[in-house]
């Protein structure tokens, strides 16, 4: 008799968890003032999910940008750390339970990711047309406050800070820095099997091939291609012929490549590799500063330019505190922010520098971010856009299929 | 105390073991449940006792009915084969176990344990581990802590069959002094059948989860009531005859019999047969073994009836000797013949 | 006698298999370059030490939360494990073996599919995100194990004790305290330490079931190993080792203590 009545208890356990639950209440967002919005957030918790594998941006949020967010709107800033694939799998988990109120504010994301998540309805928006802080500090006819890599982001997700494409070496072990692909090649002649880049589909690696592409094949035509396998693949023959002509002096001579860019970082810091790239243009000084690069690594880009993109802040669907991460990300767009975000982290920040102060201009040139690398104004000035995100698959693809052990 | 079972069944998943069973024992009284193994002693014990919970039936201890009272409120207690002394606590700290399970303070009762150690005479062992004990101390002590649960019953489930032979006279004899001591009424499970006769005021006789007679020991022994009870005892012959006008006559001998007219099996054990007194019953010798403290003749009667008689290792007989012997015949057991083909049952090849 | 020595050379090769890395990945956490071919690093510095001890993450808070966390699942997989094995060994019932076969399906699912399909049912549940929910998740990863063991120990220990005790007057619950409890102790400790091991290194389920905002040892110390950043990785996986083993060292301090106690006058 009590072992029916604990089995019948057991089943009936289970029945809660089918079907949905009631959605929640919603302030009006779309049409309050920027005043509301900020009465609304006072007081509350903003949670930012993002990548935690850097440990300085962990720091720097939790302590410069809660500091500042708490002082200045008394909303109190949790950080955690997490994969993008993981955040967006968490968010269409929560989507498919009909999960009106999920946990997550603030999401750190770009390209690709950005745009399917944008697709799936896991993101809220439009929002940046609310933030004062758009106006006044970014530059809004700039192509990649416009798109994501080549996608409309129609205020969905707003500028957090720039990334662009650079190369090291030490120079003591290389003197001579190549300035273009014959110049690479060259490079790579004169210290064969020491040079090499992630295999793609890895960021980094794939950003690599582009850049090449681009210095092979020009930039602009693929602005607007059509996403079609044989298209891409007649435009970027000329690329591929380098690039497997390359495949002899590279590390392994090109029959296999290192699985990501941190397996890069490793080899090049332990005198494997006498090159290395990355998107994070400063990083050669916070290397140093480690203690993890020899005092001489110095960095470089192309003469014709290396990619730049812009990394986002966006808006969970089922955030429970949409008004909060509106004034937080308010808050990151700042001049006063970005500038410690520049001090601090060494990233290139995403103000336009025609809309800054004379004070906070000043501010910023002040910086000395330290040593081997190039500055703000010369990263600038030799940058190139990113191509259409649909078509980054389709050149892993033809490198997988055209260049590896050719 | 006084026990009182009526129409008890209890089985397991595999099927029903007593059916229908009834016993009564008196306050004091000290009971042997005898039987071969299988035939539902331990059952009944454990049903007692409520290790078993019972399907059908009342069983009353002292006017309460305990049927379906849990183990620990019954007021029976069980000391079982293997003794199940709890090894992490010490000797003194097992006897003070049931004082501590009625709440009985500490520094009493592990003063009550020391005096029942004495009981059992295992003072100084009071801080030992169980482990460190041999088997007949360890015995001991759980006798004294069954005795400090002062049981209403005190049910034995064949506790010296794990001991030598030499141990186990000295633990009947510490248990009957025991009983007597403590006016306790008490249920011995066994199959020992020299144990069961020696130590109890009446033996149950248990065969295939029935009772077949409840009776003192001389009473089973010498009027059992089925040839199983007789068999059981071993040693039985049987003398096939008939019963004519209230005489039995077979294969020479005779004897009154109030009984019906018919044909009769006469059950007789070695102990009847006189081979000093001559008389009409012609046997001869048919082999001769020395066991030590006595010597076992083997005789075969004239009507092929084999006896095996122990006598004193002096004894003169041998093989082949012919002997003119005499059957006491006080108190003759009869048993109807039945159509069956059943060879008597052996009983001694089971311990 | 060879037999003996090649026992000896054996364990030496293993031990030094186990020891080598391990000093390795201490020396990793001071290191700042060394390259290749290198026995000792070129450069030390003590800047992972100072991020360990004084960075964002709050070591302090984040030790005691996960060895909190380790704990109660290493409490209630133990106990689902002591439950399950009495009901498997003491027990006949119908649909036993389906107990038992059920037991063991955590096993058979890889923890990251079962990390994204319990997502789900947990936000019906609104145990997403919660600490409840991740005891949860990581209880069904140990249960598994705790069982195994506490059904060996329960089988070996039977109920023999526990009917005695019953019989001399002690409650169901108190004699299965005074009587089988003790046996089984050394079997619970064990499984103790099973469950506590695995809930400390559970990542992937941590990250789907907490969201991220239950934060646990783990969950800190793998994106640091994904980054690149050697020395910070080496330094957070000294301390996770460091506290699993030390945890481990006062169960089995907690064992010997009480066989001491048992074999003690």
């Amino acid at each position: 008799m009590k072992r029916m009545i604990a089995f019948v208890l057991a089943c009936l356990m289970v029945l809660p968890l089918f079907g949905c639950g009631s959605k929640a209440e919603e302030i009006d967002l779309t049409n309050a003032s920027w005043e509301e919005i900020l009465d609304t957030a006072r007081g509350t918790t903003v949670i930012f999910y993002g990548w935690g594998g850097d440990e300085n941006r962990n720091n720097w949020l939790n302590t410069t940008v809660a500091q500042y967010v708490k002082e200045n709107y008394d909303i109190t800033l949790e950080v955690v750390g997490m994969n993008i694939d993981d955040i967006l799998a968490k968010l269409s988990g929560e989507k498919q339970a009909c999960a009106s109120s999920g946990s997550i504010d603030m999401i750190w994301i770009n390209g690709e990711n950005f745009y399917s998540a944008k697709e799936n309805g896991l993101l809220w928006g439009p929002f940046t047309d609310k933030l004062p802080n758009m106006a006044a500090y970014i530059d809004l006819e700039d192509p990649e406050t416009l798109n994501d890599f080549c996608m409309p982001i129609e205020g969905f997700e707003a500028p957090y800070a720039k990334a662009q494409m650079v190369m090291y070496a030490d120079t003591a072990v290389t003197p001579d820095l190549p300035g273009s692909s014959e110049e690479l090649m060259a490079f790579c002649q004169a210290n064969p099997g020491k040079v090499t880049y992630p295999a793609l589909p890895d960021f980094t690696g794939s950003a690599f091939v582009r850049n090449i592409i681009y210095e092979i094949c020009g930039w602009e035509q693929f602005q607007t291609m059509a996403a079609d396998y044989d298209t891409v693949k007649a435009a970027i023959e000329p690329a591929l012929e380098y690039l497997r002509q390359l495949n002899p002096y590279l590390w392994n001579e090109g029959k296999t490549f290192p699985d990501s860019s941190t397996t890069l970082d490793a080899m090049f810091s332990d005198g494997e590799l006498v090159m290395n790239m990355s998107y994070s243009p400063f990083t050669v000084a916070s290397g140093i500063a480690d203690g993890i690069y020899t005092e001489t690594t110095q960095t470089f880009v192309f003469d014709n330019g290396t990619i730049g993109n812009t990394n986002y802040m966006a808006i969970a669907y089922n955030s429970p505190n949409k008004a909060g991460a509106m004034v937080v990300i308010n808050a990151i767009i700042s001049g006063q922010i970005q500038l410690t975000q520049y001090a601090q982290l060494r990233e290139l920040p995403v103000v336009a520098t025609g809309k800054l102060s004379a004070e906070e201009l000043a501010a910023f040139e002040s910086v000395d971010l330290g040593k081997g690398i190039l500055s703000q104004a010369e990263l600038l000035s030799h940058r190139l856009p990113e191509m259409p995100a649909s078509l980054v698959p389709i050149i892993e693809q033809i490198w997988l299929n055209e260049v590896v052990g050719k | 105390m006084k026990l009182k079972i009526e129409n008890l069944t209890a089985g397991y998943d595999t099927g029903v073991v007593l059916e229908n069973l009834s016993l009564s024992l008196a306050a004091g009284e000290f009971l042997s449940l005898l039987g071969p193994s299988g035939c539902g002693k331990s059952t009944l014990m454990k049903t007692i006792a409520g290790i078993l919970p019972a399907q059908s039936g009342r069983i009353t201890l002292d006017g309460v009915d305990i049927t379906h009272l849990p183990i620990h409120k019954r007021g029976t207690v069980v000391v079982f084969q293997d003794m199940r002394l709890f090894p992490h606590l010490s000797v003194a700290e097992n006897v003070a176990f049931p004082l501590k399970m009625q709440g009985v303070p500490k520094t009493e009762r592990l003063r009550q344990a020391q005096a029942l150690l004495e009981k059992v005479q295992m003072s100084g062992y009071g801080s030992r581990k169980p482990a460190a004990l041999s088997g007949g101390q360890q015995q001991r002590i759980a006798l004294a802590r069954a005795l400090a649960a002062q049981p209403k019953l005190l049910l034995l489930d064949e506790p010296f069959s794990a001991l030598d032979e030499n141990l186990r006279e000295d633990m009947r004899n510490l248990v009957l002094s025991l009983q007597q001591e403590f006016d306790m009424t008490v249920i011995l499970v066994t199959h020992d059948r020299e144990e069961a006769l020696s130590m109890s005021h009446r033996v149950a006789m248990m065969f295939g989860g029935r009772i077949v007679q409840t009776d003192t020991p001389r009473q089973v022994y010498g009027a059992p009531a089925t040839r199983q009870v007789a068999d059981y005892f071993g040693g039985c012959v049987y003398l096939s005859g008939q019963v004519r006008q209230g005489i039995f006559s077979a294969s020479g001998i005779s004897c009154a019999a109030q009984v019906p007219d018919g044909d009769y099996d006469l059950m007789l054990r070695p102990e009847a047969l006189d081979t000093d007194c001559p008389g009409n019953y012609r046997l001869t010798v048919e082999s001769v073994s020395f066991r030590g403290t006595d010597t076992l003749v083997t005789f075969r009667a004239q009507d092929g009836t084999l006896w095996k008689k122990p006598y004193p290792a002096c004894i003169t007989l041998q093989p082949g000797d012919a002997v003119q012997a005499g059957v006491y015949l006080a108190d003759p057991v009869l048993f109807a013949q039945t159509n069956s083909t059943e060879s008597p049952l052996d009983y001694s090849a089971t311990l | 006698m060879r037999k003996f020595r090649f026992w000896k050379l054996f364990l030496a090769v293993t031990a030094f298999c186990i020891l080598l890395p391990a000093a390795q990945l201490l020396l990793w956490s001071i290191a700042e370059r060394w390259p290749w071919p290198g026995l000792l690093p070129e450069s030390c510095s003590l800047r992972t030490v100072k991020e360990l001890l004084f960075g964002s993450a709050k070591l302090p808070q984040l030790l005691l939360s996960s060895i909190t966390l380790g704990l109660t699942v290493a409490a209630l997989g133990t106990l689902a494990g002591i439950l399950t094995a009495r009901a498997t060994e003491l027990y006949d019932f119908p649909g036993k073996g389906l107990v038992t076969f059920g037991a063991f399906l955590p096993l058979l699912v890889p923890g990251t599919v079962f990390a994204m399909g319990i997502q789900i049912t947990l936000i019906r549940l609104g145990l997403s995100d919660t600490l409840a929910g991740v005891v949860i998740v990581h209880l069904i990863a140990a249960v598994p194990y705790c069982i195994t063991i506490m059904t060996d120990v329960t089988r070996a220990v039977g109920n023999k004790l526990e009917q005695q005790a019953m019989v001399l007057g002690a409650s169901p619950l108190r004699a299965f305290f005074q009587g089988s409890f003790p046996q089984l102790l050394p079997g619970i400790l064990s499984s103790m330490s099973m469950g506590f091991v695995l809930s400390y290194s559970q990542y992937f389920t941590t990250l789907m079931a907490g969201g991220g905002r239950v934060k646990t040892l783990a969950l800190v110390l793998i994106p640091y190993i994904q980054s690149g950043d050697r020395a910070l990785a080496s330094v957070y996986s000294v301390t996770f080792a460091g506290s699993a083993l030390l945890v481990f060292f006062l169960f089995e301090g907690l064992i010997h203590f009480i066989e001491k106690r048992g074999d003690g006058a």
